[in-house]
């Protein structure tokens, strides 16, 4: 299968001199389509430093990013930019929507930055937001959503238009556990649509639901399991499996 | 990609912001909406007067040294608003960065709210200047210098609107919002997303040749003023538009103090840096409010300026106020050619003094009262920690004290310089003339100013959230 997201012999260095700290070292990783990768390790492992280097927010310091066949090192600014509104969706713990936007504000900004007419970018969005189960919700502000149909808003701001890459760093870290279930059965239906994910948890039930699971320590991959069963039948509470 | 692509969605993010904070933004658009005013007025008073009558521009000239310490005044504490805005915006400003809006809609963003507010403040602020000018007219015409036709008969003045000059106020309105947001919308644009997403701010690091550009236009501003005494004491007659800009003088109050207040200006970064680092270890309140100054230059910065060029001139007319004879030779000359008696200080004056300290007070409580917005989540966090109310209402008025403080010493070092420099070319010898200084004046600039903006800001109200350390909604 054709990797979709390949990370080679990444390293990334805060700071200079005494005060340098490696937040990765020398990571290699491959996510294909349709895989969801779990990332684990404790606070200050690199993982979230993973997360951003995958999706052009910042620049590894040795290395190489790949996203869809494009070398992420050969883009300036606005080419990463530009990366991140047409093959890449982020979904973090909290702050995940913009509060000035109603739900399908959301979804559709990125494709309006783009250029495209904002009628069509809306109506991409509302496709996107039935995929989440949202459409009637398609018109509140994020403060009248609650916790979850946040969650489910950014994924499908995530997903809509042609993502081929759906990074989520903590995306239940906010929630209680039933609504985090149903959060990873989204993001499961989405990549057995064919998007590749890479999930940063740290709670062992959300990463069941990954085809393989990366532990990181210090800045390294110190472990990689490879699921042994299907993820938890019957599809998820919220989703659409 | 087009370079209006995305034009719509920025601009509807831009106006969304600009609603959700009405308070901010009301306040951006009244601070632009003062100097448009004061310029719409002056449009009508000075076409009104005849400027030659006198020998020389001192209307324009009081009307400048008005005006443009009102305009820094006003343009430094609407770029102090925008900036907290955009600072406030950071992670919102990251999440757009994640989702693939690049430098320029992230510049876009800041610059719409920004300069848009301002050219609704400063569009508003023409009628209410000419709808004041139009009430006051009566009495303000007994200011000017009289009108006469060929026959040598004085004109009455009347109140009247040339189109032209409308024009004039607007474009300076749209220049001045435009240029108060630029730097803001310049910082918004190279914000590290990583960084803005995890609610980090970028350092900043220190820009010495910034500082070194102050010096160097403050010093600029020093050789104007011994060229302006020098040709003064020889009776140079100079074009009208140097005298206005770079060597005049109006009753003794040089125009060359804004080129060094301007200098002073560029100093003001590195001067809240200083006193970050630079700060007792007690009290707490005034390191605490210390380092939160040092920690946010775009907001402590320009309130310094502000303050520095209300108290620099104020100093420079408390000057005339205690030494009579400078004040009273050139108001003497302006007299007789008006064929009036000489008082020993001029209203005008008077009313300028009560003008600065006010513009001075307005702008630091402004200040503070952004600065208590923007450490909402730390007086939070205080709370969370046992800390008293009146902590809080300590650590606003050590934080207005210092801003005031910074501002009236930076302010005063640039009058004073000025002054001597005056004094130097004009006596000669010797150069330090301690008698002549504005003694009473600096007491007060640097002891009671700053501890009445301390006060003030300790008395003013401020909110607390009923739950500390809450989590802001989505």
């Amino acid at each position: 299968m054709t990797a979709v997201l390949e990370l080679e012999r990444v390293t990334h260095v805060y700071g200079s001199g005494h005060v340098a700290v490696a937040a990765l070292d020398g990571v290699s990783l491959a996510v294909a389509a349709g895989e969801l990768v779990a990332v684990m390790g404790p606070s200050g492992a690199g993982k979230s430093t993973l997360l951003n280097l995958a999706g052009g927010l910042d620049r590894p310091t040795g290395g190489r990013v790949v996203v869809a066949g494009t070398d992420l090192g050969r883009l300036d600014g606005r080419g990463l930019a530009a990366l991140r509104r047409r093959r890449v969706g982020y979904v973090f713990q909290d702050v995940n929507l913009l509060p000035g936007l109603t739900a399908a504000e959301n979804v559709a900004l990125p494709r309006e930055l783009d250029g495209v007419r904002t009628r069509d970018a809306r109506a991409e969005a509302l496709a996107a937001l039935e995929l989440v189960g949202l459409t009637e919700r398609a018109g509140a502000f994020p403060d009248e959503l609650s916790g979850g149909e946040r969650q489910r808003v950014a994924i499908a701001r995530a997903v809509a238009g042609e993502r081929v890459l759906l990074l989520a760093d903590e995306p239940t870290g906010a929630l209680d556990a039933l609504t985090g279930e149903a959060i990873l059965g989204v993001l499961r239906a989405r990549c057995d649509d064919g998007i590749a994910g890479v999930l940063v948890t740290h709670e062992a039930r959300y990463a069941g639901w990954a085809d393989r699971v990366v532990f990181l320590a210090d800045g390294r991959v110190v472990d990689e399991t490879e699921r042994a069963a299907p993820a938890p039948a019957g599809g998820s509470p919220g989703g659409s499996r | 990609m087009s370079a209006l692509a995305g034009s719509r969605a920025v601009a509807r993010l831009a106006w969304r912001d600009v609603a959700r904070h009405p308070g901010r933004s009301l306040l951006v658009a009244a601070v632009l909406a003062l100097p448009t005013a004061e310029l719409a007025s002056a449009t009508v008073l000075l076409r009104t007067s005849d400027l030659k009558a006198s020998g020389s521009f001192e209307q324009a000239n009081v009307f400048t040294l008005v005006f443009l310490p009102t305009v820094a005044a006003a343009a430094l504490t609407a770029a102090a608003a925008i900036a907290v805005g955009a600072r406030r915006q950071l992670r919102e400003l990251g999440l757009l960065a994640a989702v693939g809006a690049d430098r320029r809609h992230l510049g876009q963003i800041v610059l719409l709210q920004g300069a848009g507010l301002g050219l609704v403040g400063g569009l508003a602020g023409i009628p209410l200047g000419l709808a004041v000018t139009w009430a006051a007219f009566p009495v303000m015409r007994t200011w000017l210098n009289p009108v006469v036709d060929e026959h040598g008969a004085s004109i009455v003045p009347r109140f009247s609107v040339i189109g032209r000059d409308i024009r004039w106020v607007v474009a300076f309105t749209a220049t001045v919002a435009l240029l108060t947001s630029l730097r803001p919308a310049f910082a918004a644009a190279k914000v590290p997303v990583a960084a803005a997403l995890a609610g980090r701010r970028p350092s900043r690091a220190a820009r010495p040749r910034l500082a070194v550009a102050g010096v160097a236009v403050a010093l600029v501003g020093l050789v104007l003023q011994v060229l302006a005494t020098y040709l003064d004491g020889r009776g140079v007659l100079l074009p009208v538009q140097v005298e206005l800009l770079f060597l005049g003088t109006f009753q003794g109050i040089p125009s060359p103090l804004v080129w060094t207040l301007a200098g002073v200006t560029m100093l003001t970064p590195g001067a809240v840096a200083l006193a970050g680092r630079v700060t007792p270890q007690r009290p707490a309140a005034l390191r605490l409010a210390a380092r939160d100054t040092a920690r946010h230059p775009g907001r402590s910065a320009p309130a310094v300026a502000a303050v520095a060029a209300g108290l620099g001139v104020l100093v420079v007319l408390g000057s005339l106020a205690s030494d009579p004879p400078v004040a009273g030779e050139a108001w003497e000359l302006y007299a007789l050619s008006q064929g009036v008696r000489t008082p020993p200080f001029p209203p005008a004056l008077r009313l300028l003094l009560v003008v600065f300290t006010a513009m001075t007070l307005a702008v630091v409580l402004v200040v503070n009262a952004l600065g208590r917005a923007e450490a909402r989540d730390d007086f939070a966090v205080l709370d969370a920690l046992g800390a008293a109310p009146a902590t809080r209402r300590m650590l606003a008025a050590a934080s207005a004290w210092l801003l005031t403080e910074l501002g009236a010493l930076l302010g005063v070092a640039a009058a004073l310089s000025v002054l001597v420099a005056q004094q130097a070319v004009r006596v000669f010898a010797p150069l330090w003339q301690p008698a002549s200084l504005p003694w009473v004046m600096l007491v007060l600039v640097v002891v009671a100013v700053p501890a009445v903006a301390a006060v003030a800001a300790a008395a003013a109200p401020g909110r607390l959230p009923h739950h500390p350390v809450e989590r802001r909604p989505a």
